[in-house]
């Protein structure tokens, strides 16, 4: 979901091998090299921002923790990682990375210039992943001045589909995310309580979240009059017996992200608030009937609406009823009325529904994986929760 | 004190005099939201605003902007605190029509500012929709931003405040065994507590740092050196504190190099006075080094800055070195850091978010200026 990113990612970042060996990102090196020559380009660019960084650590397991970054593979031997860093960096970022070719470029297009130039591409076709969604078009304006012979294709449509497809390994990442979220979400009706601020709350949820070793997460919330209204950074409002806390969260630990949602009410929740979270569970389950491979992503979004009064329904489709999550914390399938995409074979997908209406809000995720039949959640399943005062 | 819809009206003033001088009759200001520390947000100069999604200010030669923000569900909050009267929201997918659209009752020629940060399929259809592709607009926003109001610098204090809050946590809560990435979780939560919304943070420990770094999986150990660069950002504005501490008594050698960190942001200090280049400021604090005998220490790979624009994002005097030419101005914000590897000890960090006032530079931060530490 759309959300206020931060200036760089706070947390650990490590690489944990057992996880996710290095043999992973040599067999996706492979795959990549195989759709290089099949489409006959002689190299990719896998461009990613702190933003979106999935094409990037696709291939490199590094992720930008400020500024943005670039995967260049041939179509055969070694990649080469650039990154919008400091020399004096790169030792630390080969702790994350198993590419030995780390450069770090002050200015991108020259410093891409420099090394198509010596790879002898400087005439060759390259395909292109992640310029249209991220690469700033002042870089772009400099890139193409700077090698005005390259052949340029948008190939993001077929890494898309890469990496829609999530292997075992991948789909335990996103679990342990949602484990993390669950966890510190698990602790929030003991920090959720009058007379703290919003921000004090969701600094402590911030603080098990990080402690269980995620490396960022990101936080929409409403509170008393605003849960009716819609979901907005964390401010410094001061929580009052009576209000409800519709909260969702987003984690990455090990680069991969998983997102869940859950509402609170400080006191007895009103029949009005029942109802409506009712009504948002029950779309959700609805949602989740549905999940499963080569099923098609509106269809998805169609059960959630058809669940829903047609005017909660179109709030809870402005923040979208759910889209892929893996690397990215919005990639695709996108779950939506004018979707046209299909849900792949183990496809990690986040299912979601906010909903306003008669001044009250309500919120309830899941991340789940997409099998033949039927999709599995990977997080915790919960029901409104009262906080007793 | 002045209030936000007064001093938001005068920063819109100064743009659209920039404007005129320029030729430029309708302005675009585009951002996302990727906010940073070393960019200024232009949005958040001309609105009091941060916005979630690709959006844009359009400003008009004369009369009030109008805001077209994504995603459509953040109208709401916009409709709260934008103190503009036109503010639209749209799919991200219909930005470009809209920007497009609203552009229409601009004044010609149309220009536009934030192409180092719209992604190019943004571009693209913007450049569609408008027929063509606008004047670059260049610095007509950045140019009137050099120095801070008095409701910026209030900010600013207090994110300074906020960052001697998170040291004084850092000082406290580390020990022994515990985690990188945990110390600094108790930072940042100390700091978000205090109100910070954000925080460009960097920690490395260790007995030798080369550099500072993301916080790793690491655990402390005795003797460990820590080096933090603070950075928690108040209401969009942002305030810097870099400091060490040490676990275990420092030896004899630590307190000797880091003398010389204070001496160098001494002299920093000094050399930092209004209608006086930024660049004497780097020399001031090379010179104390250099005396020293670690001249080659204070050029890349090793150091790259001794200091920058700091507040709103990184703007005047930008990157402070010995090639920097702005002349520092009254009610300038930036940090003095003479942070400075050293090869008998290691890398450690010392700096402060200053003030430019008529007498010179004034500390925004208050944590003791010192090598700190603490028993193992």
């Amino acid at each position: 979901m759309r959300t206020m990113h931060s200036v760089l990612k706070h947390g650990g970042l490590y690489w944990d091998r057992e996880l996710l060996p290095q043999s992973l990102y040599e067999a996706r090196v492979t795959a990549l090299q195989a759709a290089i020559c099949e489409s006959g380009d002689d190299a990719w660019l896998l461009f990613g921002d702190i933003e979106r960084h999935g094409n990037v650590v696709y291939a490199t397991n590094f992720m930008p923790r400020v500024r943005s970054a670039l995967a260049f593979v041939p179509k055969s031997g070694a990649p080469v990682l650039m990154a919008n860093i400091g020399l004096r960096d790169v030792p630390a970022a080969k702790t994350i990375t198993w590419i030995e070719d780390v450069r770090p470029f002050g200015r991108l297009p020259k410093d891409l210039a420099g090394l198509l130039e010596k790879q002898g591409l400087a005439n060759g076709a390259i395909g292109v992943c992640g310029f249209e969604e991220s690469l700033p078009v002042a870089d772009w304006n400099a890139i193409q001045k700077n090698l005005p012979n390259v052949r340029w294709t948008d190939r993001g449509a077929l890494l898309r589909a890469m990496r829609a497809i999530k292997q075992p390994a991948e789909i335990e990442a996103i679990r342990r995310a949602a484990v993390i979220a669950d966890n510190a979400l698990a602790l929030a009706p003991s920090l959720l309580h009058p007379g703290v601020t919003v921000r004090q709350a969701i600094a402590a949820i911030d603080l098990q979240v990080r402690n269980a070793g995620a490396e960022d997460a990101r936080y929409l919330v409403a509170t008393g009059p605003q849960a009716g209204v819609s979901l907005r950074p964390v401010d410094d409002r001061v929580l009052v017996a009576g209000d409800t806390v519709v909260l969702t969260i987003a984690v990455q630990a090990q680069r991969y992200w998983a997102e869940t949602a859950r509402t609170f009410m400080l006191g007895k929740a009103s029949p009005e608030l029942r109802e409506l979270h009712e009504v948002a569970a029950s779309a959700l389950s609805e949602m989740i009937a549905v999940t499963k491979a080569d099923f098609a992503a509106r269809a998805v979004a169609a059960a959630g609406e058809a669940a829903l009064d047609p005017k909660i329904a179109a709030g809870a489709g402005a923040y979208g009823f759910g889209h892929g999550i893996g690397l990215d914390a919005e990639e695709g399938p996108t779950l939506s009325a004018e979707s046209a995409d299909i849900i792949a074979r183990d496809a990690t997908l986040v299912l979601r529904v906010i909903a306003h209406g008669n001044g009250q809000g309500a919120a309830t995720a899941a991340t789940v994986v997409a099998g033949r039949s039927r999709c599995r959640p990977l997080g915790a399943m919960t029901s409104l929760i009262e906080i007793p005062a | 004190m002045v209030d936000i819809a007064s001093d938001l009206q005068r920063r819109v003033g100064r743009v659209q005099g920039a404007m005129a001088q320029a030729g430029i009759g309708g302005l675009i200001v585009f951002y996302g939201a990727q906010h940073n520390m070393l960019r200024m947000d232009p949005i958040l100069l001309l609105a009091d605003y941060r916005v979630m999604g690709p959006s844009a200010l359009l400003v008009p030669r004369d009369g009030a902007p109008k805001l077209v923000l994504t995603p459509t569900w953040d109208l709401a909050r916009a409709r709260e605190q934008v103190k503009l009267k036109d503010v639209t929201a749209v799919e991200e997918a219909a930005l470009a029509g809209a920007i497009a659209n609203a552009a229409k009752s601009l004044p010609q020629p149309l220009a536009l500012v934030g192409r180092e940060v719209m992604p190019l399929g943004i571009a693209r259809a913007l450049y569609r929709e408008l027929g063509g592709e606008p004047m670059d607009g260049g610095d007509v926003v950045k140019a009137t931003a050099n120095t801070r109001t008095e409701i910026e610098i209030e900010r600013i204090s207090k994110a300074a405040k906020i960052a001697d809050e998170g040291f004084r946590a850092l000082t406290e809560e580390a020990r022994v065994g515990m985690r990188e990435y945990e110390l600094a979780a108790i930072l940042d939560a100390t700091m978000q507590s205090h109100g910070s919304e954000d925080n460009f943070g960097l920690m490395s420990t260790g007995p030798h740092n080369v550099a500072i770094r993301a916080v790793s999986d690491r655990k402390l150990e005795p003797g460990d050196v820590i080096v933090g660069e603070i950075t928690p950002c108040y209401r969009g504005y942002f305030a810097q504190l870099c400091r060490t501490l040490i676990l275990g008594e420092p030896t004899a050698l630590q307190r000797e190099k880091y003398d010389l960190l204070l001496n160098a942001e001494r002299a920093g200090f000094a050399a930092a006075k209004p209608g006086l280049p930024s660049s004497g400021i780097a020399k001031a604090v090379n010179d104390v080094i250099g005396a020293a005998g670690y001249g080659e220490f204070c050029r890349q790979p090793y150091m790259r800055t001794r200091g920058h624009g700091l507040g709103l994002g990184g703007v005047v005097p930008y990157d402070v070195t010995e090639d920097s030419s702005p002349l520092l101005e009254t009610d300038m914000t930036m940090v003095i850091h003479p942070n400075q590897y050293i090869p008998e000890t290691g890398y450690m960090m010392l700096g402060d978010t200053v003030v430019i006032e008529k007498g010179g530079a004034r500390c925004l931060t208050e944590t003791e200026q010192r090598l700190f530490w603490k028993e193992a």
